[in-house]
């Protein structure tokens, strides 16, 4: 009885799960390139940058996830930006993300060497021609793995912006549970989904890092 | 544009949101670290089909939302005819997920002791607890510190969590103020406050036990 129940409510979660995939997607996306340009900001903007950057970074850090994405819910009403939940639920996690991209790629920017930038000068390259083609390609594959593993974190977090009511896997299958009184069979599919997309991210940066270890070997 | 009177007037229901936010994440933290050392010691020592179920639990619970287990255990539980409450919900589950992150970090520091170490204790004529207390422990102590901090922030942030199943911590006064007066944003800034105040204190007493530990090196 419990599985009918499962294959009824199954395309309304897949659907659910699309969404929540959507929503690591483009949050996964925001929060790399705002990330990069936090990173690149810390190492362009001299001493007195680099501290509010740092402010801001570690103010973010400290709160949890839930309050900063319902500060963001209030606070763009506030400012006369009028969006939608899924978006703004978008934002507040693409903006906390953020700081964590930042923080690992300014790690894999520092490893590369000074001479290739120098070079990149020598041959008249522009600022940001250097950082594209030069730094930033040897740095995403430095950070790769940790950045993939953020992106396993930041789909275990789409499901707080349920909390706000952004619908997706979490909110689908509460709404699921609230019908039918099932708790147990939803929310241990919803589990199983999570981990597949989860585990499955993790598992491919592990053989990634592995891999490039590899052929940095050789 | 922005009231923050609303703060000093509800500053009592914030103050006991604070309060419970705080006695739950001592508690959770506590027992999760206890747990945790469990864990890691059972990871460790089980072989076979004990160690499996070991490390799928341990998989399950770093590859899934903790909101989808808290849901879980809340709804499900009185199904099954456990009526247990809100607030010894929310400790369970919290100890579940971060007894799991503490064992992993453990686990990296008992590993990260060299084995030649053990040998050498062994070699010398001391038994197998003695090895453990005196080379083991403070070693893998000194290099969890830092994660383990990490871990405990962690935990004081998903007590917000709580909120969701209208547990009435810091981040659900917040929920309440900004529902019962038109000033919506500003609680969550005096909350944010709070919880950076409750991280910031944690990662300074991080500071201080790596600099002590940093003995045992």
């Amino acid at each position: 009885m419990e599985l009918t129940l499962l294959a009824n409510a199954a395309p309304l979660l897949l659907q659910a799960l699309g969404q929540t995939l959507v929503l690591a997607l483009i949050t996964t996306l925001l929060a790399l390139v705002l990330g990069f340009l936090i990173a690149e900001a810390g190492m362009l903007g001299g001493r007195v940058v680099a501290f509010a950057l740092r402010c801001v970074i570690e103010g973010i850090r400290g709160i949890p996830l839930l309050v900063f994405v319902f500060l963001i819910y209030y606070l763009l009403p506030r400012l006369g930006i009028f969006i939608d939940t899924f978006y703004s639920g978008c934002v507040a996690m693409a903006l906390f993300f953020a700081t964590y991209v930042a923080e690992i790629l300014r790690g894999a920017l520092r490893t590369i060497p000074r001479v290739q930038i120098e070079a990149g000068k020598a041959l008249g390259m522009r600022h940001w021609k250097i950082q594209l083609v030069v730094v930033l390609p040897q740095a995403v594959r430095i950070a790769l793995p940790a950045l993939m593993n953020l992106a396993a974190i930041v789909i275990k977090a789409t499901s707080v912006v349920s909390i706000i009511g952004v619908w997706e896997l979490t909110l689908a299958t509460n709404e699921a549970v609230m019908r039918t009184l099932a708790p147990f069979t939803f929310f241990i599919a919803a589990l199983g989904m999570y981990f597949v997309l989860c585990y499955g991210t993790v598992r491919s940066a592990a053989y990634l890092s592995k891999r490039m270890n590899r052929s940095q070997r050789s | 544009m922005f009231d923050w009177s609303v703060i000093v007037r509800s500053r009592e229901e914030l103050l006991n949101g604070f309060q419970l936010t705080v006695v739950l994440a001592c508690l959770a933290g506590g027992l999760s670290l206890v747990g945790g050392l469990l864990l890691c010691a059972a990871r460790l020592k089980a072989r076979g089909p004990i160690a499996w179920l070991l490390t799928a639990y341990v998989e399950l619970m770093r590859n899934t939302p903790l909101l989808i287990t808290l849901y879980l255990i809340y709804f499900g539980l009185p199904m099954v005819g456990f009526q247990i409450p809100t607030f010894t919900c929310v400790v369970v589950v919290l100890v579940m997920q971060h007894s799991v992150f503490v064992s992993e970090v453990l686990r990296g520091g008992f590993l990260s002791v060299p084995l030649a170490q053990i040998e050498a204790g062994r070699a010398i004529g001391m038994r197998p607890l003695a090895i453990f207390r005196i080379v083991q422990l403070p070693q893998a102590w000194s290099a969890s510190v830092p994660a383990l901090m990490s871990v405990l922030v962690l935990l004081i942030h998903d007590t917000s969590l709580g909120a969701a199943i209208s547990l009435v911590d810091l981040t659900m006064a917040a929920k309440v103020i900004s529902q019962r007066t038109a000033a919506s944003f500003e609680p969550f800034v005096a909350i944010a406050v709070c919880y950076s105040l409750l991280s910031w204190l944690l990662s300074r007493a991080g500071a201080f036990f790596e600099r002590r530990s940093g003995i045992a090196r």
